[in-house]
């Protein structure tokens, strides 16, 4: 019998004093499964923010600390590496867009209190890749171990290259040159992104708050692996509902038209609301009049309402598992045609079979 | 060389009351620099490094470690470029 | 089953029933009826083939295995130091210097682990002798209070060392021997009860010592410098870096108070008089 289910958490989230009822064993799961999901540090930002942290048990305040602690190490330290890429990247005229998790933090939104950020991603003209590349590696930058294999899918059909890591100070840093796979055959006109960007903290570039969105819907809804996908649902959430006026609605509108991916925003909207209460804008009602039906409802109702709970045991159950599994084979075919994707999955499986057998770093290079 | 500095608005600066050296935080890159005083054991230097000392961690005056630290001059350069372009002080203005 | 260490607390399962028992001989003798745990941990057996040809296994924080697995005759010692990791991984409300702590007459001295430093025998042979042990290899420091909290964990003695504290404390209670780890041999002792654990209250650190054991040597004092403690102090500590300003404050605290000492030794007997007269206040 689980304690918590995906709907539990969301109502956490959104009435924090909620939370208030909660005896110290529900707290004791509560803290794994928020840590899990990388939201325990939100969670103590929420209760601050409250005013109902003080009151907690030592015992909840300890964990929920910790956690606030390290996220906000990570968050100086992630504003210190971005000036560091500015000054580098500018010695050759590139000014990179910060993405995702380093955009968040850069421009000081609520959702960025306490979010756990583990690698920069940051998008370059892919004209400027190569050069981009090499002063990065020419500066204490490395590109991390992978099999020649994932460095050929990075390079020839991903969006992005292999990840660096710089050699002093571990950071990761993903660059990319576009928002989704050229191989899906449905990458995006990043010109549009591009001249959309705006800059905040006098120096960083990012996407602009609607084009951060649209970003995050697709890294959301077009992807294989969704254990991050409860916690970025709620970054959604709190973006729109920080950013969400007339001008971020149109903007939303004409970005998702031009770039395909509409069924997508509808798909946020509907999950959003039904999971934290989202109030539905002005935009819903044109999308659901295109996009509603029997199968787009189920795809929300039954797959991603279940697939979107964080992966946890204390959470999972078969029919959770197996919203996932049909997560990830979508996801690959919508990143990849069939022919490569097979081939993809065969010595993706292959490779985990063997781990499964002899051991999980039988691969690791040495 | 007579360039001016102070410190960071997010640098912290210890001194040490023995008189071995100086530590600073730097609040921008988390990181913690360890400085000698070259001249650590001599009896006039630590009479010396008290006096000046105070006035080091107070990051509204000016960040002068040469004759506090008994640094060479190309040692003090050498330091100071490095506290520099790692962000734990900044150029001096009035 | 609940591991109480005082400070922290964990849920272990595991599939090895041969640790159990083992758990239950150094944690078993705690009163404390709290059921919570601040962290949930588990030592499993890895691969399915591996079941059968040289087995091994894991350790799991969670849901997740942050080291390589062992062989499968080394799981108890893979639960001891993952139990470490999780600490260190973890909590950020204090600071966490990889160091044991001696105490006597409510004032602490720590001693920051390196190899060759003879630190474990050196915690044994003094937590055995009239000094509590407030842990073998993490100083839980407060950062508003500067104190140092007792964790109720055995000592980790090694190779030769286990049979020199066997020889000298003949009533000592220890595990089985666990042979061919990363460390060479490796035995865990329970260095006090529960209800001497319970009696411990937060201590002042009053010094910091670096014990290097060079057989047959003199004991030798070397004062150390306030920015040289304060360097190594940083860098044995697990979580300085995360802690930022707050982990350099309470650095700094530390080593304006505490007397800052290298030794080196060959004999604890002289170690245990110099701390008695020398450091000791």
């Amino acid at each position: 019998m689980r304690t918590f289910c995906v709907d539990d958490l969301a109502k956490f989230l959104i009435e924090p004093v909620l939370m208030n009822q909660l005896t110290l064993k529900q707290w004791e799961e509560l803290i794994l499964i928020f840590r899990e999901s990388k939201l325990l540090a939100s969670v103590y930002h929420l209760l601050i923010k409250n005013d109902d942290f003080e009151s907690k048990h030592n015992y909840v305040k300890r964990h929920l600390r910790s956690a606030f602690v390290h996220a906000d190490r990570q968050r100086r330290q992630v504003i210190y590496e971005c000036g560091a890429i500015n000054a580098l990247l500018c010695k050759i005229n590139v000014s990179p867009i910060y993405l995702k998790g380093a955009n968040y933090i850069l421009r000081g939104s609520c959702n960025s209190l306490g979010r756990i950020v583990s690698d920069i991603d940051l998008l370059v003209p892919k004209t400027e890749l190569d050069k981009v590349e090499a002063l990065l590696k020419n500066n204490l930058w490395k590109s991390e171990v992978i099999s020649d294999y994932d460095e050929k899918y990075y390079r020839e059909w991903a969006h992005e290259i292999p990840p660096l890591i710089h050699i002093l100070r571990d950071t990761v840093l993903d660059v990319h040159h576009n928002l989704y796979l050229p191989i899906s055959g449905r990458a995006l006109d990043i010109s549009l992104f591009e001249s959309g960007a705006i800059v905040v903290g006098e120096q960083y570039s990012v996407l602009n708050s609607a084009d951060s969105v649209l970003h995050s819907i697709i890294h959301l809804f077009m992807n294989e692996d969704f254990t991050n996908s409860f916690r970025d649902l709620f970054d959604l959430s709190l973006l729109i509902t920080e950013y969400g006026n007339d001008e971020f609605w149109d903007r939303l509108s004409f970005i998702a038209s031009q770039s395909g991916y509409e069924k997508e925003v509808y798909y946020c909207l509907k999950i959003s609301n039904q999971l934290f209460q989202l109030p539905k804008p002005l935009i819903y009602e044109g999308l659901e009049v295109r996009f509603k039906s029997i199968f787009t409802d189920f795809f929300i109702n039954s797959i991603i309402s279940r697939a979107i709970t964080p992966k946890h045991t204390l959470l999972d159950t078969f029919t959770i598992r197996l919203a996932r599994f049909y997560i990830f084979i979508r996801g690959h075919c919508l990143k990849m045609p069939p022919h490569i994707l097979i081939s993809h999955l065969i010595i993706k499986s292959f490779k985990a079979s063997v781990e499964a057998i002899i051991g999980k770093h039988y691969f690791d290079k040495d | 060389m007579n360039a001016s500095y102070v410190l960071h608005a997010q640098t912290k600066l210890r001194v040490m009351q023995d008189g071995s050296g100086i530590v600073l935080f730097g609040g921008l890159n988390g990181r913690s620099v360890f400085i000698q005083n070259r001249l650590f054991g001599n009896e006039s230097s630590f009479e010396k490094f008290t006096e000046l000392a105070d006035s080091l961690e107070h990051s509204d005056s000016k960040f002068q470690i040469q004759s506090i630290l008994n640094l060479s001059e190309d040692e003090a350069l050498k330091v100071e470029t490095w506290l520099l372009n790692n962000d734990f002080i900044s150029a001096y203005s009035h | 089953m609940l591991i109480n260490t005082g400070a922290y607390s964990f849920r272990v399962n595991t599939d090895k029933k041969e640790i159990t028992p083992i758990i239950d001989s150094l944690y078993g003798d705690c009163v404390n009826k709290s059921d919570l745990a601040d962290f949930k941990i588990k030592v499993l057996s890895t691969s399915i083939l591996r079941r059968f040809l040289k087995p091994q296994v894991s350790f799991f924080c969670d849901q997740h295995t942050p080291f390589k697995p062992l062989p499968a005759s080394q799981a108890y010692p893979l639960l001891e130091w993952g139990m470490n990791w999780c600490i260190a991984t973890h909590d950020h409300t204090r600071l966490l210097v990889h160091a044991a702590v001696l105490v006597r007459d409510g004032q602490a001295i720590i001693f920051p682990a390196s190899p060759g430093s003879g630190k474990s025998t050196l915690t044994a042979y003094h937590a055995l002798s009239g000094w509590s042990l407030y842990s073998d290899e993490m100083a839980v420091i407060d950062l508003k209070t500067g104190l140092v909290e007792p964790v109720y964990r055995p000592v980790c003695l090694k190779n030769d060392s286990i049979d020199l504290v066997k020889k000298w404390f003949p009533d000592s209670i220890f595990t089985p021997i666990w042979r061919d780890t990363q460390k060479g041999d490796v035995a865990h002792l329970k260095a006090l009860k529960w209800s001497e654990h319970a009696c411990l209250r937060p201590a002042k650190i009053i010094a910091v010592v670096f014990p290097k054991y060079v057989k047959d040597k003199e004991l030798t004092i070397f004062k150390l410098n306030q920015l040289q403690g304060f360097e190594t102090l940083s860098k044995n500590s697990f979580n300085y870096s995360t802690l930022g300003e707050s982990g350099f404050n309470a650095v700094d605290r530390l080593i304006r108070h505490a007397k800052l000492f290298e030794i080196e030794y060959g004999s604890l007997e002289d170690v245990s008089e110099f701390l008695a007269e020398d450091v000791l206040i």
